[in-house]
C-alpha cells in the first residue's frame, strides 16, 4: 500500500495587517529597508479570540468542499500546533467533533513548528502504509501573533497566522496523488533557546519569567541553524532518492523570511524559478507555511501531483525535516 | 580578503561611507546596526568564507575590529 498526498487547501487569519500600518504605529521603523530585506508586504493575522483550531476547521471546510473526500472517510486526524485551545484536553479531539469525523477515527495533536509539516506527512504516511488507515487528514495551524510583543520588530514583520488541511490517502483509493519519499529528519535541541515563549507550558508556572508570555527570536542564531543544517538536508534527500538538484522540478522550503530564502536558495544552487517563496502577502506562517505555499504557488491547485518537488522545514526546536514528493 | 575589505563591506550594509566602522564611534551608535545587520554580515560571511559567525558575540562586539577578530586568519592584513 502507497500513501498519495492528494489535496491541499489552506486558510489564512483574515485581519490584515499592512506595513503602512506598522509605520504609522511604529515611525522609528524604517519600513522600506526591513520590508526590502523581509519580503512580507502584509500579514494575515486570526481575529480576537479566533484560534488556530478554528483557523483549522476553515482549512478543512475548504478541504472537504473540494469534493477531495467527505468527513465521513477519514480515519485518522492529525493536527500539528504550537497554539492549542488548551494544553488539556487534545484539540484533535474537538476538532474530530467539529469537522463530523467519525467517532471511529484516530486524533492526536503534535507540537512542532516549522519542520512540523514533514513529519505530519511522515506520520500519515506510517498510518496508511502499515495498514492503519487509509484516509488521513494533516491539519496545521498556528496563531504565533498572541505570542507576538506589539514593538518587538524581529518577529512582528515576519509572522502571520494561518492553517492547512492535506489529504493523504491509500494508493488503493484511486485518487491521483503524489508520493512521498526519502524522509530525513534531524533535531538539535541545543537551539531551543533560540525561538522561545518561556511561560508557554508549566515549566514557568509560578515563577513566570519577565516578559516571558511573548515569543523571543535570536534571528541570527536561527540563520547560522539553517545555513548549517538545509545543505546537508538536501543531500541527504537527494542520497535517499538517487537524484541530483536538476532532477527536481521544484523547491518548496518553510517560508522563513526573503533574505534568508534567497540566500539559501544561491547557497544551494536551485534556480529561482524553481524555488517557492509565498510570504510576500502572509507572511511566516510556521508549521502552515509549506502547505499554504505548495497551494498557492502555481494556478493549478494540485501541481504538485505530477511533479517531483523537494520539502524542505526547518525552525523551532531546533528541528528540521524533508521530504521529496512524486 | 583583507581586513580593510571586510570593514568596507561592513560599511556597506550599513549603508555609511567607507571607513565609518574604523571611527571611534561603536557599531551599537549605527542606526543601522540590527538584526537585519546582522543577518546581512551573517549572508555574507558564510558565501566568502563557509564560516558562521557567532551570533551572540556579533550582539556583543562593540567595534568591527571585534568581529574581525571572529574570523581571525581568514582575513589578510
Amino acid at each position: 500500500m502507497t500513501a498519495l498526498l492528494t489535496a491541499i487547501e489552506y486558510h489564512l487569519g483574515e485581519r490584515i495587517e499592512t506595513n503602512a500600518a506598522l509605520a504609522t504605529e511604529h515611525p522609528e521603523w524604517d519600513m522600506a529597508r526591513l520590508v526590502a530585506k523581509l519580503g512580507v508586504r502584509q500579514r494575515c493575522l486570526a481575529q480576537p479570540g479566533e484560534t488556530a483550531a478554528d483557523l483549522a476547521v476553515r482549512a478543512a471546510e475548504k478541504l472537504f468542499a473540494t469534493r477531495a473526500c467527505a468527513p465521513a472517510e477519514i480515519d485518522f486526524l492529525l493536527f500539528c500546533t504550537q497554539t492549542p485551545d488548551h494544553l488539556i484536553p487534545t484539540t484533535a479531539c474537538r476538532l474530530q467533533t467539529r469537522l463530523g469525523i467519525p467517532t471511529t477515527a484516530g486524533a492526536l495533536d503534535f507540537n512542532l513548528g516549522c519542520s512540523g509539516y514533514i513529519y505530519g506527512l511522515s506520520l500519515a504516511k506510517g498510518l496508511v502504509e502499515s495498514g492503519q488507515a487509509r484516509t488521513v487528514l494533516l491539519l496545521t495551524g498556528d496563531t504565533y501573533s498572541r505570542f507576538i510583543h506589539p514593538a518587538d520588530r524581529n518577529v512582528r514583520l515576519v509572522f502571520g497566522d494561518g492553517a492547512s488541511a492535506s489529504l493523504i490517502r491509500a494508493s488503493a483509493s484511486g485518487v491521483a496523488g503524489a508520493k512521498m519519499s526519502a524522509f530525513t529528519f534531524g533535531t538539535d535541541g541545543t537551539g531551543a533557546e533560540n525561538l522561545i515563549v518561556r511561560n508557554s507550558g508549566l515549566r514557568a508556572r509560578g515563577c513566570p519569567a519577565p516578559g516571558g508570555d511573548f515569543l523571543e527570536m535570536n534571528g541570527g542564531e536561527i540563520f547560522n541553524f539553517t545555513l548549517r543544517v538545509v545543505a546537508p538536508l538536501v543531500e541527504e534527500i537527494l542520497r535517499r532518492a538517487a537524484l541530483t538538484l536538476s532532477d527536481l522540478d521544484a523547491v518548496v522550503p518553510h517560508q522563513a523570511n526573503a533574505y534568508m530564502l534567497e540566500h539559501l536558495r544561491d547557497k544551494l544552487g536551485v534556480p529561482a524559478e524553481k524555488f517557492a517563496v509565498t510570504l510576500a502577502d502572509c507572511g511566516n506562517t510556521v508549521s502552515s507555511s509549506i502547505p499554504a505555499a505548495l497551494r498557492q504557488w502555481r494556478a493549478e491547485p494540485r501541481w504538485f501531483v505530477e511533479k517531483r518537488t523537494l520539502l524542505l522545514g526547518f525552525g523551532i526546536g531546533y528541528s528540521w525535516g524533508g521530504c521529496l514528493l512524486g | 580578503m583583507s581586513r580593510t575589505d571586510f570593514f568596507l563591506l561592513i560599511d556597506q550594509i550599513l549603508a555609511a561611507p567607507p571607513g565609518t566602522v574604523l571611527g571611534p564611534a561603536p557599531l551599537a551608535s549605527h542606526p543601522q546596526w540590527d538584526s537585519i545587520a546582522l543577518l546581512e554580515l551573517i549572508a555574507e560571511v558564510d558565501k566568502k568564507f563557509g564560516v558562521n559567525l557567532p551570533a551572540r558575540q556579533l550582539v556583543t562586539a562593540r567595534t568591527a575590529d571585534e568581529i574581525a577578530a571572529l574570523l581571525g586568519d581568514r582575513l589578510t592584513r
